[in-house]
Formats: C-alpha cells, structure tokens, sequence
C-alpha cells in the first residue's frame, strides 16, 4: 500500500498538491452555502416553525425529489446560466464587470430566433447556424462596452447597463415586426427544423435538449483560452494589473476590447440555446432577462475558474428548484434566491475572514518566536 | 405650452428618485466605496415604506402627506440598515464590494417578494394614490414657476430640492465633507492626519443607503399605486447619473434633469403632434434616454473625475 502511494507521489506529484490548494479555495464556499443555507432555515422558522424542518427537507433535495431525472432536468437548466456565467467569469479575470450579460443573452436570443425561423434547415444540424449567428449578436453587444471602455474610457459598468434596456427594446421592437404572435404576444414557436435535438424519448425527459452539452464544451473552451493560450495569460496579466501588463508591453485596449467580446459570445450562446426550443416564446414585454443577473452569483461561486461555473450553476439551479418544491408550504419559492444572495454574500466576507485567520496566524507564530528569544 | 407642463410634470417622475438615490451614490463614492447595490437600497426601502404607508392608510386618518413624509423616513431608516451590511463587508472585512453589492442586489427583490408572499396573498402590494398636491395657494399663482413647481406636484419634489442644497452644503462647504472626500481621493494621506477612514466610510455608506431607500419611496408614491418588487433599474440609472454628472452635486442634477427629460419625451411623445406624426415605433421612443445617455458618456468620459481611491481596500498596513 505505501509503495502504491510512493509512486503515486512519484508519477503525479502535482495531484496532491493541487488537490489541496482547490479544497482550501472551496473551503469558503463550502461554508457560505452552509451558513446561507443556515439562514435559510432560520427564516423559514421565523415565519412558519411548524413546516421549517420539512421546508429544509425540500429545499436540500432539489432537483432530486423526481429521483435521478429530476437531477437530469437540474442539469438541462443549468445550461445557460453556465453560460451567461462564463460570460461574467471570463470579464472578471480580465477586470472588468459585465453586469451587461443580461443584454446579450437577449441579442443571442433574437439573433437565434430570427435565423431560425429564417433558415430552418433541418435536424439535426439546424441549430448551428442560430447558435452562431446569436453568438455573434452577443459577442457584438458586449464588443461595444469594451470598445467605449478602451478608446473613450467609459466606465464598462454602466455603459452596459445602458445596453441592457436598449437591448430590451430593441428585441422586443424586432420580434414585433418579424415572428410574432399576437395572441401570445411572445416570438412564434421554433420550427422542428431548427431546435436543438433532443437526447431522451421518454415523456418526462422530453424537453431535454443538448443545450447542457454545449455549455459544457463551451466551459472548457473558456478554460483553455484562460489557461493555455496567450491571450488567456494577457488577460489575466490586464485583470492583475493594467498597467503592469501594459508597461509588458501588452495591447490593454485590445484585450479589454476582446474580453468584453468573447464574454458577450459566451452570453449570446446561452440566450441562443435558452430558445432554440420547442417550449419557450421570447414575450416582448420590456424585461430584462434575470439570467444575466444570475450569471453573476454564478461566477462567484465558480470561482473565477470556468470549471468552477459549471458546478456552481448545476447548484444554484438545484437550490432553485428546491425553492420550487417549497410551494407545497407555506413558503414563497423566492427564498432559494435569499438565499443565493446570502452565500454570495458570505463569499464576499470569507476574503476578510481568511485575512484574519491568517493575521492570527502570523500573531502567533511571530508570539513563538518572540518566546522562544526569551 | 400646455404639453411642456405634461412633458416636465412627466419630467419629475424619473428626475427626482434619480437625483435623492445619485447624491446617495455621490456620498458613498467620494468616500470611497463603489455601491452598486444603491438599486438594492432603494428597493428595500421602498418595500418598507410601502407596507408601512398601506398599513397607515388602512388603520389610521394620518393627512396623506404625514404619512408621505413618514414612509420616507422609515424608507430612508431601513435602506440606511441595509446599506450597512455592504458597509461592514467592503469596510472592515475588506471584501470585493462589487461582489457585496451584488448580494446586496440579489437579496433585495428575493426578500422583499418573499415576505410579501408569506404575508399576504399576492406580490404586489397595494397602496391608495392621494398624495399629488393639486396647487398650493398663492405661491402656485406665479406664472411658469407656479405651474411648474407649485401645482400638481408630489412632496418630495420639495425633498429633492433640500436634498439637493443640503448636500451640496456638507460636502463641498463643511470639514465633515473635506474628510469625507479626502478618503476617496488619498486615504492614505488623510489617515496620516489623523482621519478615521473607516468611520468616515461608514458614514458615507450609510449615507447613501438613507437617500437610496428615501428615493425609493419617492419614487413608488410617484409612480401608481403599487409596488411589484421592483424598483425598474432606478438605481443603475442612478450610478449612470453620478457617472454621467462626474462626481459632482450641481452636475448630477443637469445629468438626472436631461435623462429624466428624454425619459418623458420617450413616454409622453403621443402627446407631442410633431413627433407623434413620424409614427415610429414605440420601443423606439423607449430606448432613447439609454441611447441619449450612452452617446453623452462617449464624450464626457474621457475627462471623467472619479476619485482616485474609488473601490479600493483601505488597509492600513499598506501606507
């Protein structure tokens, strides 16, 4: 056994260490969730003691209650707030906020929409063609927040928020006047020839799409350009610091241009495959799409790496739907967004705890040491 | 003549919760601290001054005025509250306050439709609209400034009007104001004589979250005559106002009067014959202010005077 292990050490010497170095990154996630789900409990006591205990029951098991299918519809959900939250992911490495995520998905969205009732070519490669034109729609929306940030020096914040409403218009002005229903005041239906394939025959399953597959690729796609390319390493060296990579000699307005593009495509993807679907009509009421603004907790919780995103939008869309399972209480289903917002928030102090931890640390050692010269 | 007064009266609907909520942001930022959770703060207090002002009108005979200027207070009061937990993350425990303010923003509408849920029947919480001030005597009789401030208005136009006065006065003319500004321009320096940046970051943070949920308030009263869990984006308007305005009090006014004058422009155009007859959609007319506002940015940015430790940690070790 200790042989095995030997060589284990010997062939793989960096799994161990690294290993380590992600449990102590999870570490304070790991917590966060604990204490929001703690608050979570407490308010459910608060405002009804009596179902509190059941409450948490169903909040934990999620996805899980319809057994391993309802796990497989968890997954099938999470598609494009992997998405959306790959989009933030990826701005925040390069140190910017696309809080504009939102605004893309609904260009992606309309971009898809059109081209797919425009070119319906058939299954089972018809959703390509949508899937790219609403890639680049996004991937345009977010270029223009970039641009104005790197020439005109626009702060990206609100320069996306503006292209959040004009987005909302400007959808809903377009779907008006091209594929509309009246009736439902919603896009028509996706043409069969244009949505994505479906995996399993069965009823339940039915509306499972590839949609999780591709924001899979996609993730890993962001890992690479991230951690193996160039590009990835200026717009780490630009999100560290701007004027260190820029004194390296590095295009800054360039990166911050193209970071700001590539988070709108992986954005534009999401609302693609969000409505190449059987299931769902884009309603032109003035809305700004809430998966934009999930893609947010999405990347905080991932940690910034793009791996990370997947598994933090399989369980955020599993608390939701936790949340949903609460309708059988008293309780409103908006509390798995409580206490979403608790965790992110609880992530948002683990920094300063863990400077604390590490300042007692130091105390410490340096009391020794101190000690030991007596 | 007659639709200038409508255009203006409309005018007042997005100018006055802009600018309470963007000179909150005006405090938070001069001290140093990013708050974008205003649209959290101002959501939160609306909420608590909603249910407050259907409860007053459903059990008590308070003037509606009284029961105005109470709910803003009370609003003001729980955005302050709120607006402390963005305070103590980004503060002391030193943490990303974008990443703060976000949590702040997600908890907001989740608490605000929860508790309304669980309490009531529906998410909308509904309110009786009595609160226009039809004309006030004498002073509404003064030709254009009698029509335009004293007559069909609402109170907080007057709250606006002192907000905007008194907030000018302590942060540019009192020594509470120099500090405050000291802190987001070189903490570091200001420190060093003596300032305790982190007090005065705490003040300015709450600051911000008293006017946030006031605005809130105002701005629901102002708006109909129920507040669905949403306060439709005011307080990233507000940030784009501060933005816009440069940091600076008399600016962010001009900025919140031009976006609130196009926003009416934008809704009330049917009444407007020479725009109306160019028959354009209407989604056209809605996205307008954010375009106006966009094109004002590109060339205003460039010049822009955010104060220079704007979003940094404070960390004393580092001087």
């Amino acid at each position: 056994m200790k042989q095995i292990k030997k060589w284990m050490e010997i062939l793989f010497p960096k799994i161990k260490q690294n290993m380590k170095s992600s449990f102590t990154k999870l570490n304070p996630i790991l917590i966060s969730v604990l204490l929001g789900l703690l608050v979570g409990f407490i308010i459910m006591f608060i405002f009804n003691p009596a179902q509190s205990f059941e409450g948490l029951y169903l909040l934990l098991i999620g996805g899980f209650k319809d057994g391993f299918p309802g796990f497989i519809i968890v997954l099938h959900k999470s598609a494009p707030i992997i998405l959306t939250g790959l989009a933030v992911t990826f701005a925040f490495r390069t140190g910017l906020f696309n809080i504009g995520a939102a605004g893309q998905f609904m260009v992606g969205a309309l971009a898809a929409i059109i081209t797919g009732h425009a070119f319906s070519i058939g299954q089972p490669f018809g959703w390509i063609l949508p899937v790219i034109v609403g890639a680049l729609a996004g991937g345009i929306w977010g270029f223009v927040p970039g641009l104005l940030k790197a020439t005109r020096n626009v702060n990206e914040v609100v320069a996306s928020i503006m292209m959040n409403y004009i987005a909302a218009y400007f959808v809903s002005l377009v779907i008006q006047r091209t594929y509309y229903n009246e009736t439902t005041t919603s896009s028509l239906s996706m043409p069969t020839g244009s949505r994505l394939p479906t995996i399993f025959n069965s009823l339940q399953l039915s509306s499972v799409d590839i949609s999780f597959i591709i924001a899979v690729i996609v993730a890993i796609i962001a890992h690479i350009i991230l951690s193996k390319t160039v590009l990835g390493f200026e717009l780490k060296a630009s999100g560290f610091s701007l004027d260190a990579s820029k004194y390296a000699g590095m295009n800054t307005k360039r990166n911050v241009i193209l970071a700001m593009g590539i988070s709108g495509l992986f954005a534009g993807i999401g609302g693609a495959i969000f409505y190449l679907t059987a299931s769902r009509e884009y309603n032109i009421g003035i809305q700004i799409a809430a998966e934009g603004f999930t893609g947010i907790s999405v990347a905080l919780l991932g940690l910034g790496e793009p791996i990370g995103v997947i598994f933090s939008a399989i369980f955020l869309t599993h608390l939701k739907e936790g949340g949903f399972n609460l309708q059988s209480l008293v309780y409103a289903t908006e509390l798995s967004d409580i206490i979403n917002a608790v965790i992110v928030y609880f992530v948002s102090i683990s920094v300063g705890i863990q400077l604390y931890f590490k300042y007692l640390k130091k105390k410490r050692s340096l009391q020794k040491e101190l000690g030991g010269d007596k | 003549m007659d639709v200038i007064y409508i255009i203006i009266e409309n005018a007042f609907f997005s100018i006055i919760p802009l600018i309470i909520v963007a000179f909150g942001g005006l405090y938070a930022e001069r001290s140093g601290v990013t708050n974008i959770a205003l649209e959290g703060q101002m959501l939160m207090g609306a909420f608590a001054g909603i249910l407050l002002v259907r409860s007053l009108q459903n059990q008590t005979s308070l003037e509606p005025q009284m029961i105005f200027i109470i709910a803003m207070i009370v609003g003001g009061i729980v955005g302050l509250i709120f607006a402390l937990t963005h305070a103590y993350s980004s503060i002391i425990m030193k943490s990303d306050q974008i990443i703060s303010a976000t949590a702040l923003n997600l908890f907001a509408p989740a608490f605000a439709i929860f508790t309304a849920r669980t309490i009531q029947t529906g998410q909308q919480i509904q309110f009786t609209s009595n609160f226009l001030i039809r004309k006030i005597p004498i002073l509404s009789e003064i030709p254009i400034i009698g029509e335009i401030f004293f007559s069909r208005v609402y109170l907080s136009l007057y709250v606006a009007i002192l907000v905007i006065f008194i907030g000018w006065f302590v942060l540019m003319k009192t020594r509470f104001g120099l500090r405050l500004r000291a802190c987001g321009e070189n903490p570091h320096a200001a420190d060093s004589l003596g300032v305790n940046i982190y007090r005065v970051r705490f003040i300015g943070v709450a600051i911000s979250g008293f006017l946030a949920g006031l605005g809130g308030v105002a701005f629901i009263i102002s708006i109909g005559s129920e507040f669905n869990a949403t306060v439709s984006g005011f307080g990233f308007l507000a940030i784009a106002v501060l933005i816009f305005g440069n940091w600076n009090p008399f600016r962010i006014v001009l900025a919140a009067s031009i976006f609130g004058l196009l926003r009416s422009l934008s809704s009330s155009y049917y009444s407007i014959p020479f725009i109306y007859n160019l028959d354009l959609p209407t989604q056209i007319y809605g996205m307008l202010p954010y375009i106006a506002t966009l094109v004002v940015l590109i060339f205003f940015s460039k010049n822009s005077k955010a104060p220079k430790a704007l979003g940094q940690i404070y960390d004393q070790g580092k001087r």
